[in-house]
């Protein structure tokens, strides 16, 4: 699948999902965004493993800009998206606190977790893949660790409030 | 992985642990399948947040903190004083559960010993004031009680064992009337070769009782006068079941020799401490039937000149195990009973029941052993060497018109095991 096809894919699909919190307008204009930053920033990322997470990433931060937009009441942020930097790496003291409170809501779902969820989702924190994660559990086949942690993500997110947010 | 089910793999997006081909085939699917396209998209959220390894060390830490106070708190519960307290009841219950485990069991083999000694007893005597009476010279001796009415011969190796009863009136008459008939007919017959260390009756003494089963007929004093320096075998054999189980040897020798009793000073006194003692003993008899069908006791030598078959009966006073075996010449020997077709090698044998085989008349000599408990697996060459009788082991040869039988007992209420050696055909010849 080359690169273009991707885009386009890609394009139609985050219009999609963007219709569903935004107007249609805003979604095309978001979607026209993301892929214009793709095409701007990232013409070097030609992969699909990697061009799909990239959009990913480009498409949260365009919809949290427009969030805070919505948010100061039409007292638009003028600032570009593209300045901000992607990695967010340290982040304006509101990001940081967000991103605090996140984790704490995280650590106490996480506790609210079963043994074996808790620590799946520990060998998952450690980097383990789940062919590894499948050895240490004893188990003999993937498709059951697959299973398992698709129940403890629907639970954590439950416990979670129903988002990552 | 089919299509639909790669919505599992979103954990794995999130946490950036998919493997290449995993990602590959999750990308393609969310670029076909907006659900999938919609999922990975909400997923961003937390994929960037564990993106920040100072979130993902908080994570973990918060999940060890989690694993260590679940850990301390199940030691908590053992170490808090309601944990101790349990953890103490638990200990106490198991060491009751062992120790009483324990009494049961040391209850159970103390009963099973008091069940074998109680069986080992005799049961409770049928006393009768004339039997115990010395009996006068020419007297008739009182009926053999429960001896076998005569029977036809027998194909059978092993005669069909038949149980002694002192409550058999009609038996013990028909017997009476046998002897008498046979006190007529019979010639004295003489003793057997007496072994060196063997006390033997005299023979010319008249008729007496003599019956195995019947334990109030005591020996004449000149039945047991060759034992007087030591303990009669006859009496041993039947000192358990004339004056009951609690009643002494003394007790029974003073009923039955009153006039000897300076001469039975001895004995007595041997007799009184080992009195409420179980003697190890048997009696052994050759038996041929008479023409008239009748049985009749004979001498071993008798019985090596008889034509017909000769049988070997076989009493003990107790409840034991019995064990006949036969030999030739040097030739191991072979267990002739129990026989070979029953498969066991232990015969359970009653106090004073009869036991009855052919005697083969190609052998040479017969080896009985009778032991309190059954027999163990031996081999024949064993059984050479355990044939051997033990140097404590009294005999004595009862003869008379109606008793030819010989009495082997142990003194030594301790002795678990007699055997017998018996010279049957050309060697009991004289």
């Amino acid at each position: 699948m080359d690169r273009d096809t991707i885009l386009t894919s890609l394009r139609e699909r985050i219009v999609a999902f963007a219709t569903l919190r935004v107007s249609r307008d805003h979604a095309e204009d978001l979607a026209q965004d993301v892929l214009a930053l793709l095409h701007d920033k990232y013409p070097h990322v030609v992969e699909l493993t990697e061009l799909v997470p990239l959009a990913f990433q480009v498409l949260r931060y365009k919809m949290l800009d427009a969030h805070r937009k919505a948010l100061r009441r039409g007292e638009y942020n003028q600032e570009s998206v593209e300045n901000l930097g992607m990695a967010a790496s340290g982040g304006t003291p509101e990001t940081q606190l967000d991103q605090k409170q996140r984790v704490e809501r995280l650590v106490a779902a996480l506790s609210r977790l079963g043994e074996r969820c808790r620590e799946l989702f520990r060998w998952k924190l450690e980097g383990k893949r789940f062919p590894e994660i499948q050895r240490l559990m004893g188990q003999k086949s993937v498709n059951t660790i697959y299973t398992w942690d698709l129940r403890c993500r629907k639970q954590l997110l439950s416990l979670m409030g129903g988002s990552w947010e | 992985m089919p299509e639909h089910e790669l919505e599992k793999l979103l954990g794995g997006f999130a946490a950036d642990t998919l493997t290449p081909e995993e990602r590959d085939a999750l990308f393609s699917a969310a670029l076909q399948d907006q659900h999938l396209f919609n999922a990975l998209a909400d997923e961003q959220a937390l994929k960037e947040l564990l993106t920040d390894p100072a979130v993902r060390r908080r994570l973990l830490q918060a999940l060890d903190r989690h694993r260590t106070q679940r850990s301390t708190a199940w030691l908590d519960k053992f170490t808090s004083p309601a944990g101790l307290t349990w953890a103490g009841g638990v200990a106490v219950g198991v060491f009751a559960v062992i120790l009483g485990l324990n009494i049961y069991q040391d209850s159970l083999r103390q009963a099973s010993e008091t069940a074998v000694l109680e069986e080992g007893r005799p049961s409770a005597p049928a006393t009768a004031p004339s039997a115990q009476a010395p009996r006068r010279e020419g007297e008739i001796p009182e009926p053999r009680k429960g001896a076998p009415i005569p029977e036809p011969a027998t194909q059978d190796r092993v005669a069909p064992q038949r149980q002694h009863s002192r409550e058999k009136p009609v038996e013990g008459e028909k017997r009476h009337r046998l002897s008498k008939e046979e006190k007529a007919a019979e010639a004295p017959i003489a003793a057997p070769p007496k072994p060196a260390n063997e006390k033997a009756t005299s023979g010319d003494q008249p008729a007496r009782p003599g019956s195995p089963s019947s334990a109030l007929s005591l020996p004449p004093m000149k039945d047991i006068a060759g034992a007087a320096a030591g303990v009669s075998a006859r009496a041993l054999f039947y000192a358990k079941g004339s004056p009951g189980p609690e009643a002494s040897l003394r007790d029974l020798e003073k009923h039955a020799q009153p006039s000897q009793a300076p001469e039975r000073f001895g004995l007595q006194q041997t007799l009184d401490q080992t009195a409420p003692a179980e003697y190890l003993a048997l009696r052994y008899a050759f038996v041929v039937r008479t023409s008239e069908g009748s049985e009749r006791e004979v001498t071993a030598a008798e019985a090596a000149n008889h034509t017909g078959p000769v049988l070997l009966r076989v009493e003990t006073n107790q409840q034991a195990y019995l064990q006949i075996w036969t030999s030739t010449g040097e030739a191991l020997p072979e267990l002739l009973l129990p026989s070979k077709e029953t498969g066991r090698i232990s015969l359970k044998t009653a106090g004073r029941q009869r036991q009855e085989i052919v005697v083969p008349r190609e052998r040479e000599r017969l080896t009985l052993r009778l032991a309190r408990f059954p027999f163990g697996p031996i081999t024949r060459q064993e059984a050479v060497m355990a044939g051997r009788s033990s140097g404590g082991q009294i005999t004595e040869h009862a003869s008379g018109t109606e008793e030819q039988a010989t009495y082997v007992a142990n003194p030594d209420p301790s002795a678990a095991e007699l055997a017998v050696d018996i010279p049957v055909g050309a060697r009991a010849l004289p």
